[in-house]
């Protein structure tokens, strides 16, 4: 080149420079826009969407290779466009911005990040931008670029991005010919079958099986050629990963109207995948098959539905159920009368699961197969087909014996949705026989309440007395307290002592079920006093289950009724209290019965009563529990109070049940009951669970409990003993590091004579069932920082002792001063994780133990053992004061 | 009527109930060569054991047939940290496709970050084996929808590791009672469920957000970072994108969200029966644009199906939040509080003569008798399409509509390629 044209090419390359310096400088105005991102209100995205080309060139410009260099802003405004573009309205912007991240990919030098960019394209681009994409398809680009590129051409798709990939393809290798290859096969791109045919030969196994995948998505038939001896390799993936490539590929001809080379696929893998470890494939295989040819893969479904294979059988009728279509429902419909029992259940299913009621027919007529299994089916079948309009074909059941047949029409009339439904049973039931109407009342009970209850009402006063009692029975569930004055009439009219009851029953639902319980109970109260005895005896268990100040006023006024057969009631009454307020009176009654019967039965009303309220002070219900001991008189009513107080958590229980530990006929509970309050007191109180277990010796447990005995103390020696006593100090984190790169990093604590460490008092979890841990995340938490906590340890005499630890995460342990456990691990808390033998001092040890935080929990557990696990005697810790 | 008769004692043994899909299959069935009868356990391969995938992982005691076969995972420290909870009689393997090829596993628990669920589960269902899969479902509906499709083309059994709709629903009550609740009519309808800070629900939202501008760091030796990203865009590593903050980045997962919406989410979808289907619109309130790569903030979002039942999440985190107060789930006839509280009072009481609805298996169940459990492969789809629908009108900003039966949005192409991602060769679903 001459000078002369030197001199005149140099200014052009120093202006270029400039102005390419000048182009990543954004304007003030983008650079306040940027300032705002990203924006808590809407009124950015105005701003963004009218930045010229200039400002997006500046943008791509400013992009930074990932490193230390702050883009987020730049790479946020890019992205943001990307999305805000979208709008149908703004083609003009979105074209400036396609054009302009094209021309960024153009220019030299592209942009810091060209798969960020790529990206972009990929978001909003066209095919007008796949030219350039595929330039950058070249066998140097990075791996980071192909597969953007790739990505965001099948994204795109069309002809001009399957020809960018197909130009490429030639020339490239490894991982960026994987890519390409992926694409192709996601776009069908049949050009490229013959190239693909040859990779899925080659020796190299991503190539193969990338180019294996690619031939089926796209579907050539010559692919089976290929495919078929893949899916017999002797890898298991491989075979298993050609044989679903079969399956797509059979798929693939199947949508492209080649059915029969479809079908020819999978009838072969159904007659030789036999072997049980393929049964996946064949009920693969039928899936496919069935929705390849519909009604022409019914034969093989219902021959399947026959396999010896119940995974088999259940694919055919998966595969049965989810193909649509008329033409399936009835070719199904034609092949049932001739299947086997077994398939003609499943075929009833299928019908269900179908929803099509050309069906129906069939299903109804199968109410009169002459197998069970298959009539039971066909109930729930034309229930869930045709609703309503299988109400009267459904009430005819009931008219048989047998009790499967029953329960199942019962079933699936409950299940037939709709108050309509509801009403349409009740008006058809009138005309029923009385066997009839009172299965159909059952069926009511279970259904959306009808319109009216009247109908039911005046079921109750029926002749028959099973339509009587069937009918108070579902008002026990149907009606509300408005009904109670109704139910009253229904129980002073009642014929028989089975509907008394059941009138009671229904009154006590309604009164439990009403929003105002005292004034439903009060109703009932009210007419106790004056009612005949039957209906007293039924009334009074109905107050007891419902409870309150009326209920139980009048329940005590009944003890003192002249009738035995009332008081009898009343007592029991208390039976069904659903609260402990009737215990102080019970009590008396207990300490007052003058026969057996009573005392019995008050007392066990009585122990029931003890077990109601877990907000009762342990000290009261330990002194009821001394009551009811003092009143019991058989083993039977000692042994209920026994395991009353198996359910009090507190070490007074245990003292109580000590003394029948010798007793023969009581042991077993009061040592059952000892487990009970032992196991409960772990790990909050393991001092208190400790004293307990060392004053029982082996031999005073029953031999069935021993077992029992010995996991409890093996879960005691796994929480007992860990110290809760600790300083901390913390946190302490370091900018881009993580947690567990804290630990080997000396930090304050770990430094001799290190002042301003803010060590102060580490609490107590707060809950009892967490008592053996200290939880660092309560005090400072967050991820990816360290902690420390120290304490003294006190030693009678210099002895080696084993440190049990466990921590969340990584945990150093210095022991007076000197490093004796390192582990920079990542796990939860669990006690006793790490076991280490150390030695220590006579007197007084410090122990000092780093925890270093990932994420998520920090926690700490720390306790010392003699080197065989157990409690080492006079060993204890105590925080004292920190260094 | 058919003339192919077999006995009544063949045919009670062989017969399948109304409602089951599946049957009670004798193990040696199920397995061929090798296997053993249903007495003995139902062994496992553990895939991905850093973090929360450790809990998968069953120690094999002395004297007691092994369970856990075998454990995997991309990072050697993870992997030992496997072996040595498992104890004796497993195996590690740094490949889960290696995995597969052991016969001898009945189960895979697939503990891996979401990125990798639908890949490593498909491939499972693949290998015959049934899955345990943590939650979320999926990274994305697509990747779930094929996991679902997969997992009932190939007839498994799949369980999703969030247990809400088994038993109590946090402190409002049992998931049953509260969908006997809603069944019973006794709310009326529609219905308004509040997932909301206020009402003690923790999103962990900036818990889990990314960082930006991070500064690519060696790859540890420890750690096979080629595996790890696996279908994942190829970025440069950094510690903050791997193991339990991956969360925070949307190649991974989808932040606290993703992390802690199907427990919340999956027994609401339960109690609601809508485990069939999706919400209709979904919009979020957050702040705007969202970052391409790191999971931020958000306050509020609402989706509401078909029916008009609309679910309001609240994270309390960002932008303005509803008081304490406000029922859980309110209709126009009746509000559920906590702890079985309702207006009017006793609501719950009232529920006796209702059915309860069916009983839902376990997984260990559900292999045995190869019936579908509780949270199986569709309706874990559908809880976790609630998650993936919430981010998606973050990350786009606007307000949707979704059609769940297609699956996709209406009007929309561009959250529509939210919806499917294409994956990093060679992965694929």
């Amino acid at each position: 080149m001459s000078i002369g044209r030197r001199c005149c090419v140099l200014p052009l390359i120093l202006f270029a420079l400039v102005a390419g310096a000048e182009a990543q400088q954004p304007s003030a105005q983008l650079a306040a826009l940027l300032a705002k991102l990203p924006a808590e209100t809407p009124a950015v995205r105005a701003e963004l969407l009218i930045l010229g080309v200039e400002d997006i060139r500046t943008l791509c410009a400013m992009l930074k290779e990932p490193g230390p260099g702050e883009d987020t802003q730049v790479r946020l405004a890019l992205h943001g466009l990307a999305f805000a573009l979208a709008d149908p309205q703004r083609a003009t912007e979105r074209k400036t911005y396609i054009d302009a991240l094209i021309a960024a990919l153009r220019a030299a030098p592209p942009p810091a990040d060209v798969p960020f960019v790529v990206e972009q394209l990929q978001l909003v681009a066209g095919t007008e931008a796949c030219e350039t994409l595929g330039r950058l398809l070249v066998p140097s680009a990075t791996e980071g670029t192909c597969d953007a590129v790739a990505r965001a051409l099948q994204t795109i798709g069309g002809d001009p991005a399957v020809a960018a990939l197909r130009a490429a393809l030639p020339a490239l290798s490894g991982r960026c010919r994987l890519s390409v290859i992926a694409a192709l096969g996601a776009l069908r791109d049949e050009a490229s079958v013959a190239v693909l045919l040859a990779d899925a030969k080659s020796d190299d196994r991503a190539l193969r099986l990338a180019a294996l995948d690619a031939l089926a998505g796209i579907g050539d038939p010559r692919a089976r050629d290929v495919l078929m001896p893949a899916a017999a390799a002797d890898s298991w993936y491989e075979r298993s990963r050609a044989t679903d490539n079969l399956l797509v590929l059979a798929a693939r001809l199947g949508a492209a109207k080649q059915a029969d080379a479809a079908a020819s696929i999978l009838r072969e893998l159904l007659k030789t995948r036999v072997d049980p470890a393929d049964t996946h494939v064949r009920c693969a295989a039928l899936h496919q098959l069935a929705a390849v040819c519909a009604d022409g893969a019914v034969p093989d479904l219902l021959a399947a539905l026959d396999d010896e294979n119940p995974q088999v059988r259940a694919a055919a009728a998966n595969a049965a159920a989810g193909v649509p279509g008329e033409a399936v429902t009835n070719a199904l419909v034609a092949g049932f009368e001739s299947a086997s029992e077994l398939a003609r259940v499943a075929l009833l299913e299928v019908f269900a699961r179908r929803g099509d009621a050309a069906a129906l027919p069939t299903v109804i007529k199968a109410f009169n197969d002459p197998i069970k299994e298959v009539r039971v089916a066909a109930f729930a079948t034309a229930a869930a087909l045709s609703g309503e309009r299988a109400v009267a074909p459904l009430l005819t059941v009931f008219m048989r014996d047998d009790a499967d047949e029953l329960q199942a029409a019962h079933t699936a009339l409950a299940r037939i949705p709709g108050v309509e439904v509801t009403d349409k049973i009740i008006t058809l039931m009138s005309n029923l026989p009385p066997r009839v109407r009172a299965h159909v009342l059952g069926v009511l009970a279970a259904r959306p309440k009808p319109s009216t209850l009247e109908p039911i009402f005046n079921a109750a006063k029926d002749a028959d007395a099973g339509v009587r009692l069937a009918a108070i029975r579902a008002l026990a569930e149907l009606a509300d307290d408005a009904s109670v004055p109704a139910l009253l009439a229904l129980l002073r009219g009642a014929e028989t002592d089975d509907e008394r009851t059941a009138a009671g029953e229904a009154i006590a639902a309604v009164c439990l079920r009403a929003a105002d319980r005292a004034r439903a109970a009060g109703l009932v109260a009210g007419v106790l006093r004056d009612a005949p005895v039957p209906v007293k005896c039924a009334l009074l268990p109905a107050l007891g289950r419902v409870g309150g100040k009326a209920a139980l006023d009048a329940t005590l006024a009944a003890l003192g009724d002249t009738e035995p057969t009332v008081r009898e009631s009343a007592i029991r009454a208390f039976a069904e209290w659903p609260d402990a307020t009737p215990a102080p009176h019970v009590l008396k009654l207990v300490q007052t019965a003058t026969d057996a019967k009573s005392q019995v039965l008050t007392l066990r009303a009585y122990v029931r009563m003890i077990g109601l309220g877990p907000e009762r002070p342990a000290a009261d219900t330990l002194g009821m529990c001394t009551a009811a001991l003092a009143a019991a008189q058989r083993p039977e009513e000692k042994k209920l109070v026994l395991a009353r107080l198996g359910e009090v958590k507190e070490p007074a229980a245990l003292q109580l049940l000590m003394p029948y530990l010798a007793d023969e006929a009581l042991r077993a509970e009061a040592a059952s009951a000892m487990l009970n309050v032992v196991e409960a007191l772990i790990p909050a109180r393991c001092q208190d669970a400790r004293g307990a277990l060392d004053r029982i010796s082996a031999d005073q447990w029953p031999d069935a409990l021993r077992e029992r005995a010995d996991a409890v103390r093996r879960r005691l020696e796994r929480f007992e003993g860990y110290i809760t006593d600790w300083w901390v100090a913390g946190p302490y984190t370091e900018k881009d590091k993580a947690g567990h790169q804290l630990l080997d990093m000396v930090l304050p604590p770990e430094e001799a004579g290190a002042k301003d460490v803010n060590w102060r008092k580490q609490p107590v979890n707060s809950d009892p069932e967490s008592a053996w841990w200290i939880d660092l995340n309560a005090t400072m938490a967050g991820d990816h920082r360290a902690a420390y906590a120290f304490t003294h340890v006190k030693s009678p005499s210099a002895q080696k002792l084993r440190l049990d630890l466990g921590s969340d995460d990584g945990v150093k342990v210095w022991l007076n001063g000197a490093l004796v456990h390192t582990n920079n691990t990542h796990r939860g808390i669990s006690p006793g994780e790490d076991k280490v033998v150390v030695t220590v001092n006579e007197g007084w040890n410090t122990l000092l133990i780093k925890v270093t935080n990932d994420d998520g929990g920090w926690a700490l557990c720390a306790r010392l053992r003699t080197p065989e696990g157990g409690n080492p005697p006079d060993v204890y810790a105590e925080a004292g004061d920190h260094p | 009527m058919s003339t192919h008769r077999i006995s009544r004692r063949k045919f009670v043994q062989r017969a399948a109930t109304a409602a089951a899909a599946f049957y009670i299959v004798p193990r040696h069935v199920l397995g061929g060569r090798g296997y053993v009868p249903p007495s003995e356990v139902v062994t496992r391969g553990v895939i991905g054991t850093g973090g929360q995938g450790l809990s998968h992982v069953t120690e094999n005691v002395e004297g007691q047939p092994p369970v856990t076969l075998a454990v995997c995972d991309v990072d050697r420290k993870h992997l030992e940290n496997g072996l040595k909870r498992a104890g004796r009689s497993c195996d590690g393997y740094a490949d889960f496709r290696e995995v597969l090829e052991r016969k001898d596993i009945d189960t895979i628990h697939v503990a891996t970050p979401p990125h990798w669920h639908a890949v490593v589960g498909i491939a499972a269902a693949q290998a015959g084996k049934d899955v345990f899969g943590e939650k979320p479902f999926a990274r994305t509906i697509a990747e779930g929808r094929a996991l679902a499709g997969a997992i009932r083309r190939y007839g498994r059994v799949f369980q999703v590791n969030t247990h809400g709709r088994f038993g109590n629903y946090y402190h409002f009550g049992a998931t049953k009672m509260l969908r006997k609740l809603v069944d019973s009519g006794l709310l009326g309808t529609p219905l308004t469920v509040r997932l909301t800070a206020a009402n003690g629900i923790f999103w962990k939202v900036k818990m889990w957000s990314g960082r930006t501008n991070l500064t690519p760091e060696p790859v540890p030796a420890v750690l096979d970072y080629d595996m790890w990203l696996g279908p994942a865009p190829s970025r440069p590593y950094h510690p903050h994108r791997v193991h339990q903050s991956f969360r925070g980045y949307w190649d991974y997962d989808g932040g606290g969200l993703a992390d802690m919406g199907q427990h919340y989410l999956d027994p609401v979808q339960y109690m609601l029966n809508k485990d069939d289907t999706s919400p209709v619109e979904i919009e979020a309130e957050a702040p705007w644009p969202q970052h391409p790569d790191a999971v931020g903030m958000w306050g509020t979002i609402r989706l509401k199906y078909d029916d008009g039942h609309t679910l309001i999440l609240q994270s309390g985190e960002w932008g303005p939040a509803d008081p304490a107060g406000l029922p859980f789930i309110e209709g126009p006839r009746g509000k559920v509080y906590d702890n079985y509280r309702t207006d009017p009072p006793g609501l719950f009481d009232q529920l006796a003569r209702f059915p309860d609805p069916p009983p839902l298996l376990d997984f260990e169940m559900a292999v045995r008798t190869r019936k579908q459990p509780g949270g199986n492969a569709d309706v874990a789809q559908r809880s976790c399409a609630l998650v993936n629908l919430a981010n998606i009108a973050i990350r786009t900003g606007r307000k949707l509509r979704y059609d769940p039966v297609r699956e996709r949005f209406v009007g929309d192409e561009q959250a529509n390629l939210l919806v499917a991602q294409p994956m990093r060769a060679p992965w694929h679903i």
